[in-house]
């Protein structure tokens, strides 16, 4: 592989987006995923998220992410994913997509990948919520 | 995982990072380096200097030059006027033609694919000169029907420009055609040849255009110096735009770039003796990157016609894929995308969804500029890594997940002809 220059794309969110490490799916039907997605219109972007929550402990254990768009959008589903993991589901929404824009450094024109991401969770722990109610009902 | 797992391919024997971005910039070819250089050293004269043998020494180069430029198009010495480059000689063209162009109203007929040095020059016309502006679309392989252009000039119209060759998707207009149509009603014919003078045998005369501009740094020349190609029998009615010494046959004053000047005659030289057998070479291996990439992944669509095309020039879409992502996983390829996030603007390439396609399509576009430098090792290369790269972003793609079924894939098709 060649030495990367700065130039082309050692920023933190080029990094982010090479490196991602929470790509992939998790059946979406399973009792302890939930799975949220979020659309930006205007870009065309999407960006899938799901989590996988402890039952006993109400810990998120796996986050992952699919993202269509542009490196932005994909470095800010990974590190969202990557920042969630390990926190109580409780909790999960207290990574804010200033704080994924901020880490990434993106560009103001990218801020919302950040937020489409943070949208995508915020969906994704609604959709686990849903189901462990319905669970606690039945 | 990391984003693109290392294979065998990274032993091919090449130098990365590689260059395939050749309609943004050539790489100066070291013979005419050597050419410049005296010109920034010993020789400094200025070539306005008549009267010593400095300024002698500059002429001297200068006419040389401007001899092998016009001799790689077809033209006279005489009507060859350095400038700055293509985006001053389109300037040039336009806002000359139009501002000694005294008859009102006045109309001017371009192309919708044409570069933003030329639709910045039309719009600023429009609305500064009052000068009404017809944009001919273009159909799905980029071309301008000429008919449609014979039904747009009126008797107001001053000026017809067209490009020669797109610097998105390669694409070559019919100009000789054109031209033909546009003389036959009186209206002088501009054409931007930027892309195309260098790259391709191009004869003013044959194509018999008025107007001509050409940039040297897309020819293996230097930065910062073209020339703007100006028929002298039948001339068109030109006003400078940038005034002072009345340098360049009065219409384009300021001190000559000598150094960059001989540098674009040297590049231009080298052109005329060499361009037949790289033509050959360069579209080999253009064809053999589009094969690779076909026979390795559905869903690429080529963007542009297939025959009229620069033969250097390839410009693919990628279904599910955005063209920056891509370009910022390729790291160690350079090439350009028609994504809105690759470039300045908030909109994928106006070129692309010229032809017809879906927004989708042309953020998916990715622009492949070959040159006489390219290996076939480099095209191998690129198109496996390419390949992989484009494999691994559908993987992260909720899209393709969604819409593939096992194997066939006809969402793929369907987004790409934007069913
Ligand atoms: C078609 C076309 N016209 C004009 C230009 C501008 O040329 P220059 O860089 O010499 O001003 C370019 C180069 O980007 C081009 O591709």
């Amino acid at each position: 592989m060649a030495e990367r220059t700065a130039a082309a794309g050692g920023s933190a969110s080029a990094e982010r987006f090479r490196e991602a490490r929470h790509a992939g799916s998790m059946p979406a039907g399973a009792e302890d995923v939930g799975t949220g997605r979020a659309e930006a219109p205007r870009h065309g972007d999407v960006t899938r998220l799901q989590v996988r929550v402890d039952p006993g402990t109400g810990i998120i254990r796996d986050a992952r992410f699919k993202a269509f768009g542009c490196s932005f959008a994909i470095a800010s589903a990974d590190l969202v994913a990557d920042r969630v993991t390990g926190r109580a589901l409780a909790s999960a929404l207290e990574v804010t997509a200033d704080e994924v824009g901020a880490a990434l450094e993106l560009p103001a024109a990218k801020w919302y990948c950040a937020e489409l991401a943070y949208d995508a969770l915020r969906a994704a722990v609604a959709d686990y919520e849903t189901k462990r109610d319905a669970q606690i009902e039945t | 995982m990391p984003l693109l797992p290392a294979t065998g391919a990274d032993s091919i024997m090449v130098t990365l990072p590689i260059y395939m971005d050749s309609h943004a910039t050539t790489r100066l070819d070291p013979r005419v380096l050597d050419a410049m250089l005296p010109y920034l050293g010993e020789h400094f004269g200025n070539a306005s200097s008549r009267t010593h043998p400095f300024g002698w020494k500059a002429a001297e180069a200068v006419d040389a030059a401007r001899h092998q430029v016009a001799e790689l198009i077809g033209a006279r010495s005489s009507e060859i006027v350095f400038t700055s480059g293509a985006t001053e000689s389109n300037n040039l063209a336009i806002k000359g033609v139009i501002a000694a162009h005294d008859a009102r109203p006045c109309h001017l007929v371009t192309v919708v694919t044409e570069h933003h040095a030329v639709l910045d020059p039309c719009q600023r016309v429009e609305a500064e000169q009052g000068c009404a502006v017809t944009r001919l679309g273009v159909d799905s392989d980029g071309l301008i029907d000429p008919n449609e252009l014979t039904a747009a000039i009126t008797p107001h119209t001053a000026l017809v420009s067209v490009m020669a060759a797109n610097n998105e998707i390669g694409v070559r207009q019919p100009i000789a055609a054109i031209a033909e149509a546009a003389r036959a009603r009186g209206v002088p014919v501009h054409t931007d040849a930027a892309q195309a003078v260098g790259r391709v045998p191009i004869d003013v005369g044959a194509l018999g255009v008025d107007l001509a501009s050409v940039s040297a740094h897309k020819m293996h020349g230097p930065k910062g110096v073209g020339a703007l190609y100006v028929r002298r029998s039948r001339r068109a009615k030109l006003v400078p735009i940038i005034d002072g010494g009345g340098h360049e046959y009065g219409l384009r004053s300021g001190t000559l770039n000598v150094p960059g000047i001989v540098g674009f005659g040297k590049a231009a030289a080298l052109a005329s003796v060499e361009m037949d057998a790289t033509v050959r070479q360069i579209a080999r291996l253009r064809d053999r990157l589009w094969e690779q990439l076909r026979s390795r992944l559905h869903g690429v669509q080529l963007n542009g016609s297939r025959t009229h095309r620069l033969p250097h020039n390839l410009n693919v879409s990628f279904a599910h894929v955005d063209g920056q992502a891509l370009l910022t996983a390729l790291d160690d390829v350079a090439v350009s995308s028609g994504s809105a996030c690759a470039s300045a603007t908030d909109e994928p390439s106006y070129v692309v969804q010229a032809l017809g396609a879906t927004r989708e399509r042309a953020r998916a576009s990715v622009r492949f500029g070959l040159s006489r430098e390219t290996t076939e090792a480099e095209v191998d290369y690129v198109a496996d890594k390419v390949a992989r790269v484009v494999m691994r972003l559908r993987d992260l793609s909720p899209l393709a997940d969604e819409s593939t079924d096992a194997g066939c894939d006809p969402a793929v098709e369907e987004w790409l002809t934007g069913g």
